[in-house]
């Protein structure tokens, strides 16, 4: 029966856990179901809490957490190793949530951007974000992520859950180099001022 | 006194390896986990995957296994189909009731040549029928008569010549078993009845062969159950005359037709001709050339 628990999954998972991700997925193409598991082990939480604050409603990211994976089912033998799995994994969860995004609700306008800039310039004596509790900070980090542009705020997660260099979240996004700098230099201008109101 | 923070040197910090300050709140968040629904479903759609690729595999083995199944077997009833029918187109042009004939024929008879004689016959039959007719009514009505009265003792044909009007042999005798029976038997063509075959090969007749038995039963017995025994068919007698040399079986065919057996005549001459197409006939055979 190959229908296992997600118990059942880690402990077989772990069998394979010496090969990298691009072998784990070749192998699952060519009918390795112990190495789908190991791999599912390794991307299910980041991939997850990927999906979960780009969309901030968790039905939106069950669904979509699921069909990344379909996705990536269905297309195991298209799958080439020259692509480092996880961006590969990513690319199809930024697709999925742009696509979203883009039936959901409007863009953020630049103006709103801009004004966000204005209000970071504020003196540092009146920032209190080091006084704050640590409880207080996440929960100003978590509003902060909510309230930032969808495009922002994927590629900020891309860089804080995922840990994806610039040049990675531009593979991710198919958006330049500088345009990722840029995003990532407003969407921590965004978060600061978060933590500065 | 302010300070502003610089972007760029944020962004730097952010792009550290520890993602900066805003990376060590960001990891104490609560870190969301997928439900095990979604493992569950996640999981079971990636067996089935794998399962379903290897599926149709075996499906297609067996859709090209039984597809070269079907057309062998479709070929093989094909040929079977086609060789009943050429038998069946074969029999059909001879005669209708040509099998039961092949079923007369002795064991050790050759194929070539029952085939030969069987495939002679429905000319000859062709040709009888309408020259049977007439005399099948005749010899039907004297044969009710002679059921009726005493038998009159018949002479053999070649004693019978000075006779009044003899009648043919084999014609009236295959017309008369039509007239009796009423309906197609399976001996018709070549009826291999006691009587007319005995007839015909200028044997003596049936009738004839009981009235000496009745006569003189222990006297004659071994002779009336001679002439009682089956006496050879038309066909097999066919099949004895293309054994003789061509002379011999010219003779007999010269013999036959002296003695009134016409039909008998034209077909042994219609095959002395397919076996020996260039051998010359006699002036009295001219006539009987098909």
């Amino acid at each position: 029966m190959l229908m296992t628990t997600s118990l059942d999954c880690l402990n077989l998972a772990s069998m394979g856990s010496e090969r990298t991700d691009e072998e784990l997925m070749l192998a699952y193409a060519g009918g390795d179901m112990i190495a789908f598991e190991t791999l599912y082990r390794r991307h299910r939480g980041t991939l997850y809490r990927f999906l979960l604050r780009s969309l901030r409603q968790r039905a939106d990211a069950d669904e979509l957490f699921q069909e990344t994976w379909s996705r990536a089912v269905a297309a195991r033998e298209r799958y080439r190793p020259e692509a480092k799995f996880s961006t590969w994994l990513l690319q199809i969860a930024h697709n999925l949530v742009i696509d979203r995004f883009r039936r959901s609700r409007p863009q953020a306008s630049a103006e709103e951007t801009d004004l966000l800039f204005s209000r970071l310039d504020a003196p540092e004596s009146e920032q209190p974000d080091r006084v704050l509790s640590e409880f207080e900070q996440r929960r100003r980090l978590q509003l902060a992520l909510e309230e930032l542009p969808e495009e922002q705020r994927v590629t900020f997660l891309l860089r804080m859950e995922n840990g994806l260099g610039l040049e990675e979240i531009s593979e991710v996004t198919g958006a330049g180099r500088e345009t990722v700098k840029s995003r990532l230099r407003y969407a921590l201008a965004r978060v600061r001022a978060r933590f500065e109101s | 006194m302010s300070t502003r923070r610089d972007p760029e040197l944020d962004l730097q910090h952010l792009l550290n390896a520890d993602r900066g300050d805003l990376g060590r709140i960001y990891d104490k968040l609560a870190r969301a986990e997928p439900p095990p629904r979604l493992d569950r479903l996640v999981l079971g759609e990636a067996a089935r995957a794998i399962r379903s690729e290897r599926q149709p595999r075996a499906q297609r083995w067996l859709v090209g296994l039984g597809s070269a199944a079907g057309i062998v077997l479709a070929a093989g009833i094909t040929w079977q189909v086609g060789q009943q029918m050429q038998r069946q187109d074969a029999t059909d042009t001879a005669s209708g009731s040509t099998r039961s004939v092949i079923s007369v024929q002795p064991i050790s008879a050759p194929a070539e040549v029952e085939r030969e004689a069987v495939l002679a016959q429905p000319s000859a039959e062709s040709v009888a029928a309408p020259q049977a007719a007439a005399p099948a009514k005749q010899e039907s009505a004297s044969m009710r008569a002679r059921q009726e009265k005493p038998r009159p003792a018949p002479t053999p044909p070649a004693a019978a010549a000075p006779a009044p009007a003899p009648p043919p042999a084999p014609a009236p005798d295959f017309a008369k078993s039509k007239a009796d029976t009423a309906q197609p038997t399976a001996a018709e063509p070549f009826p291999a009845t006691e009587e007319s075959p005995a007839s015909a090969a200028g044997g003596i007749p049936r009738n004839q062969a009981d009235m000496v038995a009745e006569q003189a039963p222990s006297a004659e017995e071994k002779r009336a159950s001679a002439a009682k025994a089956p006496a050879p068919s038309a066909s097999m007698r066919l099949h004895r005359n293309i054994q003789l040399d061509p002379e011999a079986w010219l003779g007999e065919i010269i013999r036959l037709e002296e003695q009134g057996r016409h039909q008998e005549a034209i077909e042994n001459l219609r095959l002395f001709r397919r076996k020996y197409p260039d051998h010359a006939l006699p002036d009295a055979l001219r006539n009987l050339d098909p």
